[in-house]
């Protein structure tokens, strides 16, 4: 059987048909090639690290169920419904599970996000009314211009963590600083999960157990079904045996 | 459609990395995307899907296909299991879509004809049985040869041709039939 002729190349299709494909190949979807790669690379990132060996069990468990794809798009890529910061003062002691996070807040309109509203450090670590929050389920469609702020934000947010795990891997204390500053430029950002982790880690590998434990207990107090839970409860019991040897413990 | 046949993992091999190919090929995959009408709310999840399943089978090795090809198989395949999942929406291609394309043609009649071009052969594409239209789509308007779509789907060269010809027939009859219905 020989080759069939292109549709656009064959004489005796009609003109119109070939004018409707010609269109069809000029309709080009306006992707962000770089935008779409950066989240990549950091989805991929979250992966790993959710594959240390601290968290294999879990990674294991969730790939068995494959569920590993859609835990990692979740965490990194469903931006816009991830859980969002409010702007909360002075909260305290972790809240039972109950408060955390999906519902904390459903009746909140999107707000400014400002220096005020980042996550409020308490001498647990931080306040659980200060993570992100889900956002209002009922609103009206975004006009572009919201759109783009938002999109603009989450790339600088991407780029953020990725200069924050390459901080990671050389500098714990700058890394810990890092991070703050992530969260207080991303009060509602999509990433605070993920920065919160390598906060977390960073504060170990820097010696400050008691800030490591405090931010351990609230994460896990506000994620208890995050695929990094499991790890975080291993950096929380490292935390608390550390300070347990140096009689420093509450 | 019969297996792809996917890299392996040997180590003395040499892989193209999904995030490299990401930067490379992410262009040509979100427009394959768009042509198996993946809604543009979607297209960026996919778009990782995608990338994803690359990355999980290692990456891309240079050999017998083009990368362009070899992601197609894999998007083709991310699309039809996302298209299970969700009850397809049947929408003609709306403005915003084709903001990039009416920027060439500033006319407001010459506008309308094209949105309704544009409209008619993607319906007329959707009419295409799933596993030839990725073999249409990669022909037609990707001027993929048909040894390379041989290769890459494991199909006898004389199946390749047989497939286009049916759907080309499939898309010709569909294209007709849309002519004649009134504008929904």
């Amino acid at each position: 059987m020989t080759a069939p002729r292109r549709i656009l190349n064959d004489l005796s299709v009609h003109e119109g048909i070939k004018s409707g494909l010609r269109a069809l190949r000029s309709d080009l979807p306006a992707y962000d090639v770089e935008r779409g790669a950066a989240r990549f690379e950091a989805m991929l990132a979250a992966s790993a690290r959710a594959s240390s060996p601290a968290a294999a069990k879990v990674t294991k468990t969730l790939a068995a169920k494959g569920l590993l794809v859609v835990g990692a798009l979740v965490l990194l890529g469903s931006a816009t419904y991830a859980l969002r910061s409010p702007a909360r003062g002075d909260a305290a002691s972790p809240p039972s599970r109950g408060e955390v996070p999906a519902e904390a807040s459903p009746g909140r309109g999107p707000e400014s996000p400002d220096e005020s509203s980042a996550p409020v450090m308490t001498s647990t670590g931080v306040s659980v009314d200060s993570l992100p929050s889900a956002p209002p389920t009922a609103s009206a469609p975004p006009t572009k211009e919201r759109a783009t702020a938002a999109s603009d934000e989450r790339e600088r947010e991407v780029r953020h963590l990725a200069s924050l795990q390459q901080t990671a891997t050389a500098d714990a204390e700058k890394a810990v600083q890092v991070a703050k500053e992530g969260h207080a430029q991303f009060p509602r950002g999509a990433l605070f999960q993920e920065r919160e982790l390598i906060l977390i880690d960073a504060l170990v590998r820097a010696g400050r157990h008691r800030e490591a434990r405090d931010h351990a207990r609230t994460f896990l107090a506000a994620y208890p079904k995050s695929p990094s839970a499991a790890h975080v409860r291993e950096v929380l019991d490292q935390a608390s045996a550390s300070l347990d040897r140096t009689g420093s413990a509450e | 459609m019969n297996a792809l046949r996917l890299p392996d993992t040997s180590s003395e091999r040499t892989f193209v990395d999904a995030a490299s190919l990401f930067r490379a090929h992410g262009a040509f995959v979100a427009r394959f995307l768009r042509r198996l009408n993946v809604p543009d709310d979607e297209l960026d999840d996919l778009m990782q899907e995608v990338f994803l399943v690359v990355h999980r089978r290692g990456g891309f090795e240079p050999g017998r296909a083009k990368p362009t090809t070899y992601l197609a198989t894999i998007a083709s395949l991310v699309a039809r299991d996302r298209r299970r999942l969700r009850e397809r929406r049947k929408t003609d291609p709306d403005t915003d879509r084709l903001t990039g394309v009416l920027d060439g043609a500033p006319d407001p009649e010459q506008r309308a004809l094209l949105v309704e071009d544009i409209a008619r052969a993607q319906r007329a594409l959707d009419a295409i049985v799933p596993e030839r239209r990725v073999l249409f789509i990669l022909f037609e308007l990707e001027d993929t040869p048909c040894s390379e779509l041989a290769a890459v789907f494991d199909l006898p060269l004389g199946t390749v041709h047989s497939r286009l010809r049916i759907a080309r027939r499939e898309f010709l009859d569909a294209y007709a039939r849309l002519g004649k219905e009134p504008t929904p």
